[in-house]
């Protein structure tokens, strides 16, 4: 499971499972709940919502991002199941996870304001992994792949800003 | 492996979105200097040059570890692999240019330096997919993202402390 976590590119060539399906969902929830968490306590705004909102798109969003891109890559020839790039897509998400957990920590233990340099950073951070993932999926066509990442990024970073009031 | 070289190959569309996303970052760089129209248009070119010259540069310190690719493929197949890897500019321009014309934000910087690690990890990503590697590969790649991201900084600090002194 470990190797999934720096390599979810690597699930696309195995048989669908449950299992990375599951921690996949639980550790984009999280990074996108913390992340939401880090915008509120900037904010000095009431985080209980933010942090609801987080975890909401970090399971529907990030479930419908996937299933675009599944529906993309189908329309250029990709086989490969949804379960499996739904699993790979939340996936990539770990290393915003890594990096909303070091925003959190710089943030009480001395009061920076971190949803810009590290929450944003993160959401930034997953595109390496991503990139692989949708490489996979592409066969090559590689500005497909550049794309596609785009699309996914605008996505997160704009409902970040709608759900977030910022825009 | 001739298949996967194929794969490799540079379109005329992926160098137009690296060219397009060189000129986005190098100006909204320069933008956030906030100083005169004169002197964002010199820093601006200033940052295409550097940007041109990381990654001429990237592409050199990435060539050394991966000889193996080198013979089979040519030199070509470094250039093609970072110049592939560097057309992933492109999204991080288009979140640039959002984050600084939708939120007004000044995060150009950190986006860009995001952006140059990820998109030499990629081009290093490319060369072990083609028989580089892996463990020199990371290394080379974590060197050549350090000295780029310096390089970019270097001239950030370089044209603020000229600006303060005009």
């Amino acid at each position: 499971m470990f190797r999934y976590l720096f390599n979810p590119g690597a699930l696309l060539s195995e048989k669908p499972k449950a299992g990375p399906l599951i921690v996949g969902f639980v550790l984009s929830s999280v990074a996108f709940a913390l992340f939401y968490l880090q915008t509120s306590l900037d904010k000095n705004a009431p985080f209980v919502l933010s942090l609801l909102k987080g975890l909401m798109f970090g399971t529907a969003g990030v479930a419908l991002a996937a299933v675009l891109i599944w529906l993309v890559v189908m329309l250029f020839g990709s086989k490969t199941g949804l379960i499996p790039v739904m699993s790979a897509i939340a996936l990539s998400y770990t290393t915003t996870l890594i990096f909303t957990l070091v925003g959190l920590t710089l943030h009480f233990a001395l009061g920076w304001n971190t949803a810009l340099s590290c929450g944003i950073t993160g959401v930034l951070a997953a595109f390496a992994p991503m990139s692989g993932v949708i490489a996979r999926l592409c066969h090559g066509k590689k500005t497909l792949n550049i794309m596609i990442v785009t699309f996914t990024g605008v996505y997160v970073l704009l409902c970040w800003g709608l759900l977030n009031n910022l825009i | 492996m001739e298949k996967i070289a194929k794969e490799y190959r540079v379109s005329f569309l992926r160098v137009l979105l690296l060219l397009s996303a060189l000129i986005s970052l190098s100006v909204l760089s320069a933008i956030s200097l906030r100083a005169a129209v004169w002197y964002e248009v010199l820093t601006a070119i200033g940052f295409v040059i550097v940007f041109s010259i990381g990654i001429l540069f990237a592409t050199l310190l990435l060539s050394f570890p991966n000889g193996k690719v080198r013979k089979q493929f040519g030199f070509s197949a470094i250039s093609k692999a970072t110049t592939n890897g560097f057309a992933m500019l492109f999204p991080f321009a288009v979140l640039a240019l959002i984050t600084d014309l939708i939120f007004q934000w000044n995060a150009t910087q950190a986006i860009t330096c995001a952006a140059i690690f990820t998109c030499i990890s990629v081009a290093a990503g490319d060369l072990m997919n083609l028989g580089g590697k892996r463990t020199v590969n990371l290394i080379f790649s974590f060197l050549a993202s350090v000295m780029f991201i310096a390089l970019y900084m270097g001239l950030i600090m370089g044209a603020k402390i000229i600006l303060s002194q005009i």
